[in-house]
């Protein structure tokens, strides 16, 4: 099933600036992790903020598991289906307390308490976090208050999952968590996730890759076929993973051992080699 | 880091005082302060300290962190016990020491002491209900004894939106400030020295970015609270209903009882001092 | 300026009875001309050592001296010595553009030279505005005159760095400073501070989460934990003894981690950048053969 499609969607904030987008087309499947990537400002933040529907297209339409974004009575759909967790995680908490933070999604959207209740169990569980339950968010560390904003994405019940440069304000710890947490997530919810980074090593264990540079969508394809395309990589101011990185000064030596994206990977290739010899 | 200086932070903890009812707790505070300002003598503070010592003791609040919250307003308390102890005046009064207008009988002492008392209470009484009651309690606990001004299409939802998104930020706000300051004192700026003008427009390093920066976040926020499909008061639910229980009317009953104490020592009771 | 730290020790609530520390008996010494790394997870004291090098926070137990100025001895460290100091020790926050304040380019960068500088003439400020922008590759005339707040996020976050190196400090200590950065950002942002440590600026710190950048930029660092500096060195020592730095949850660099793979039938002398890294393994191979 298709979860998401853009098609030919553009979009600029103001009159005097170029597009910030410019005529994107892509489509995500549902339970698909995907990564878009691309320089500061290349469009990939406007694009989340445009699937879930916070603004919308100035041409082309996005639809949402069939709901049009364009459609004022499916944006609340498309919001429950659809969550976005954003780069700072103090920016996004409305409520002091972990649990009532969580709570805030679902009142919004007009369940029962019974039925708050169940979905803040369920959130905290998914996220790790019940054991801050009735905390101040202001005392956790940058992951846990990242873990606990995914928490009150996620008790909207979402199909997809956006996180948008969630894990760049995080120390490794940090990072670690939340990428548990999605891994997770995928894992146990069957949950479409799009993140948007920096982290090369992030992208990694994607399905697919959408490239970005100056708001167009340079290419579409697999980490493998996204790293192999070296003038892909300087256009759109990319960079190997460490350990792809490693390979090609191995290369360089007259050494091949293809192009691991892994460290284990890596890893395995190099005790071959020594195996060999 | 230093997040305990904040004045009367919620402190977690599931005793007594923190499963009243917020609305109470907030009609309780209003009447232990008209108690604390209709006390006459010394032995009605007794009775108010005792109130507030009872409270403090179900509320399961390390006491330290209830007197700490002096700490916001001690120079306020200082100032106001000085200027009383100086100026204050009844007629026929001979004064133990006197120096062009500034004078201290025995009246400026028992009113002077008498209004320290006042502050000192007031400011621990409120810190109690904010010390037990989480933001969002409280702001829904306003928010409900302010219903009736719905009728006239007050905006009372959102007005208790924006109380408790501002207590929510304060923490995150004083933090800022703290590294701005730092950053800004790396670079050579003294906030210190020089004259009161200069000095105002030294804080405009800090300021500026600060203000920026809650801008910053406003945005922020309000794209986060969008996207969590917030659309104001209308079909929203609430998680936490408030509802009275018997707590709430053993506390009601104290509180009477120590109201009752006060008048009972201010019509009968002699005047220490 | 060598930073000589002994037993240096701090708490945030010196007072409290079960206090907690925010660094713990710390000794070490960074030399002039060291390129040098601080790693810690957040809350490992980092912070609070670098805003001890010039004098942000006040020396609470133990001592330190920052090249010739004492920040241990209190009486001598009077206002107009900590201010010399803060000019020589430069300090670049975390996301350094969220201090920027003034109405231009030029103004924001000219404050610290302002500052430090009281009697300076224009000419003075304006050419040490000048050449602190064009050495961190910004071009002078086209955005001096521009609100900071207009420019995009790369050049506000090098607007920033040009106001702290325009008083020419002796010593850069730099929080996190890629952070948020897009991989060609960080790049430039490495290759700008490696470019800095060749001139005024002898001696770079900087803190870092990142294992691989460590390993391929630095030449010594300090692993904080809990309050406690646990190890120091250069790479080549950090990283050998692998398992101590995951004993605290820090991740190793990919060179490192793959070293301690290949053991213990190839062992590689390794500095852990990843050319000399790929160097050693060459090496290897060819012996093997």
């Amino acid at each position: 099933m298709q979860a998401v499609k853009v098609d030919k969607v553009s979009y600029k904030y103001s009159e005097k600036e170029k597009l910030a987008v410019d005529g994107v087309s892509l489509e995500i499947e549902a339970g698909e992790f995907v990564a878009v990537v691309g320089r500061n400002a290349s469009g990939k933040s406007t694009l989340a903020r445009m699937i879930n529907g916070l603004i919308a297209p100035l041409s082309g339409e996005i639809t949402v598991f069939g709901n049009n974004t364009l459609d004022e009575k499916s944006l609340f759909e498309i919001r429950k289906t659809c969550g976005i967790v954003f780069q700072n995680p103090d920016n996004q908490m409305v409520a002091s307390i972990v649990e009532d933070d969580v709570a805030f999604g679902p009142e919004n959207i007009g369940v029962s308490r019974e039925e708050i209740g169940k979905r803040i169990d369920f959130a905290l569980q998914a996220t790790g976090t019940e054991p801050f339950r009735t905390e101040m968010a202001s005392k956790l560390s940058g992951g846990q208050k990242q873990r606990v904003a995914i928490a009150g994405v996620l008790a909207l019940k979402p199909k997809i999952l956006i996180l948008d440069e969630s894990t760049s304000m995080l120390d490794p710890i940090g990072r670690a968590e939340v990428m548990a947490v999605v891994e997770n997530l995928r894992k146990t919810e069957n949950m479409t996730v799009m993140v948007i980074t920096h982290y090369m090593d992030e992208v990694v264990g994607c399905d697919k890759v959408f490239v970005m540079a100056d708001g167009k969508l340079l290419k579409t394809g697999t980490p493998e076929q996204i790293f192999n395309d070296k003038e892909l990589l300087d256009e759109a101011g990319l960079e190997l993973p460490v350990p792809a990185k490693i390979a090609e000064g191995l290369k360089r030596r007259g050494v091949d051992v293809g192009l691991p994206l892994t460290k284990e990977q890596l890893k395995e290739r190099l005790w071959k080699l020594f195996a060999k010899t | 880091m230093r997040n305990d200086v904040a004045f009367g932070q919620y402190y977690p903890a599931n005793s007594f005082v923190h499963k009243l009812d917020p609305r109470v707790k907030i009609l309780l505070l209003i009447a232990y302060i008209v108690l604390i300002f209709v006390i006459r003598n010394f032995l009605g503070f007794a009775v108010a300290i005792a109130l507030l010592a009872l409270a403090v003791a179900f509320s399961g609040v390390p006491v330290m962190k209830v007197v700490k919250s002096i700490r916001a307003i001690l120079f306020i308390i200082i100032i106001t016990f000085i200027i009383n102890l100086l100026l204050h005046r009844e007629e026929g009064e001979t004064p133990f020491f006197e120096w062009w207008i500034f004078a201290v009988t025995p009246s400026s002492i028992r009113f002077s002491l008498f209004m320290a008392l006042r502050l000192i209470s007031l400011v621990m009484g409120s810190s109690v209900l904010t010390l037990t009651t989480t933001p969002v309690r409280l702001t829904d606990g306003i928010e409900s004894l302010l219903y009736p001004l719905k009728l006239i299409k007050f905006p009372v939802h959102e007005l208790a939106l924006v109380m408790s998104i501002a207590l929510r930020f304060i923490p995150t706000l004083m933090e800022e400030t703290e590294r701005i300051i730092s950053a800004q004192k790396a670079r050579g700026a003294d906030f210190e020295s020089g004259n009161l003008f200069s000095r105002i427009k030294s804080l405009v390093p800090i300021l500026i970015p600060l203000i920026v920066s809650a801008f910053r976040r406003a945005d922020e926020l309000g794209e986060a609270m969008e996207s969590r499909c917030y659309t104001g008061s209308k079909n929203r639910t609430k998680y936490k209903k408030l509802t009275l229980g018997y707590r709430d009317a053993i506390a009601t009953l104290v509180v009477a009882a120590a109201f009752v104490g006060v008048i009972m020592l201010n019509i009968y009771g002699v005047n220490v001092i | 300026m060598e930073v000589v730290c002994q037993n240096l020790s701090y708490s945030y609530s010196p007072s409290s009875k079960n206090k907690k520390y925010a660094l713990s008996d710390v000794t070490l010494t960074i030399k002039e001309g060291d390129f040098f790394g601080v790693i810690g997870h957040t809350g490992s004291g980092k912070s609070t050592f670098i805003q001890h090098l010039n004098g942000l926070i006040p020396v609470q137990n133990g001592k330190l001296t920052v090249g010739e100025y004492d920040l241990t001895d209190k009486s001598r460290s009077g206002k107009a010595k900590l201010k010399e100091l803060r000019r020589k020790v430069g300090m670049v926050f975390q996301y350094p553009e969220y201090q920027l304040f003034a109405e231009t380019v030029f103004e924001d960068v000219a404050f610290g030279v302002r500052n430090f500088y009281k009697q300076a003439s224009a000419e003075f400020i304006a050419q040490k505005v000048k050449s602190a922008m064009q050495l961190v590759g910004l071009d002078f005339d086209e955005l001096k005159d521009k609100s900071p707040f207009s420019i995009s996020g790369g050049q506000k976050r090098r607007v920033a760095l040009a106001g702290v190196i325009a008083v020419e400090p002796e010593i850069l200590v730099l929080d996190e400073p890629c952070a948020g950065l897009d991989p060609q950002g960080k790049t430039s942002l490495w290759q700008l501070l490696h470019k800095l440590h060749g001139t005024f600026c002898k001696t770079v710190i900087v803190v870092s989460h990142d294992m691989n950048d460590v390993a391929e930029q630095c030449d010594k660092a300090v692993v904080f934990s809990d309050g406690k500096a646990v190890a120091c060195g250069s790479p080549r020592e950090l990283f050998s003894g692998l398992e101590d730095l995951e004993k605290l949850g820090l991740e190793s660099p990919v060179t490192g981690y793959l070293t301690e793979k290949l053991k213990p039938s190839v062992t590689l002398d390794t500095d852990f950048t990843i050319d000399d890294f790929c160097d050693k393994l060459v090496e290897k191979l060819k012996e093997k053969s």
